[in-house]
């Protein structure tokens, strides 16, 4: 999952490059993000980390990733492969599983439910007015 | 919504810049048929997305309460029933063939109605 965190940067960056008009902005704790995960009607263990990962033009940039455990070893959980990652990115040479594979709709669902749930609103859509000045709608 | 899945058609494999597959024209053929059907049982549909996992969203709710059907590329269904007022939330599995459609709508309508 894609994010950007505040210890790097304003919440307004998150929408840098699109129209405020179209755009809000959410936020929720780090501490939401639960280290390690197991769904207990299956028997699946998994592991989330944030990883800041800087854009060029947007340094806070970060991603949520997960990894699930099979047989006994992490996999990081993606469509991309080992060489779409950064060569400074300290998981690219993680053992990789396509979400199709390992990622259980159980748990894309609940997860996805829980950050939603944890999410505040941090900036409301905006509109410019004929002065220039900076209104909520 | 003919239109959202139109654009749902358009879609590109790493639409969601992470290398998301694209949804299946089976995935987008099962999501289409829910969505008729339930407008047809009265149900509205809140909105119909591409899912990062493969395949297609399809959202109902009433107040605090929600269902999501994700529709999977390979031919699999699956829901989450959530009452955010009672800080609940529960899974199931869901066929992809004529009972299966008919099952979940029948959930779904009691879901949304608090049965």
């Amino acid at each position: 999952m894609s994010v950007n965190r505040e210890r790097f940067g304003a919440a307004d960056e998150a929408r840098k490059g699109f129209d405020p008009a179209d755009w809000a902005v959410v936020a929720f704790l780090v501490r939401d993000i639960p280290p390690r995960i197991s769904w207990v009607h299956i028997v699946q263990v998994y592991r989330l980390l944030v990883r800041h990962v800087p854009e060029s033009g947007n340094y806070p940039h970060s991603e949520v990733r997960v990894w699930r455990k099979v047989e006994e070893r992490l996999a990081l959980i993606t469509s991309r492969l080992n060489d779409d990652f950064p060569v400074d990115d300290p998981d690219r040479n993680e053992e990789l599983g396509r979400p199709d594979a390992l990622l259980d709709p159980d748990f894309h669902m609940r997860w996805r439910k829980h950050i939603a749930l944890a999410c505040k609103l941090t900036l409301t859509p905006r509109t410019v007015d004929g002065n220039g000045e900076g209104t909520l709608r | 919504m003919a239109a959202v899945f139109s654009r749902l058609r358009q879609l590109q494999d790493g639409w969601d810049s992470y290398g998301a597959p694209a949804p299946s024209e089976k995935a987008i053929a099962n999501a289409f048929t829910l969505v008729t059907e339930a407008i047809n049982h009265g149900l509205a549909v809140d909105r119909a997305e591409p899912s990062a996992m493969g395949g297609v969203g399809i959202t109902f709710s009433e107040g605090m309460r929600e269902v999501v059907v994700e529709f999977y590329n390979a031919d699999t269904a699956h829901a989450l029933f959530s009452d955010d007022a009672a800080d609940d939330a529960r899974t199931a599995a869901v066929p992809t063939d004529g009972a299966g459609y008919k099952w979940i709508i029948d959930e779904v309508q009691k879901h949304l109605d608090g049965n």
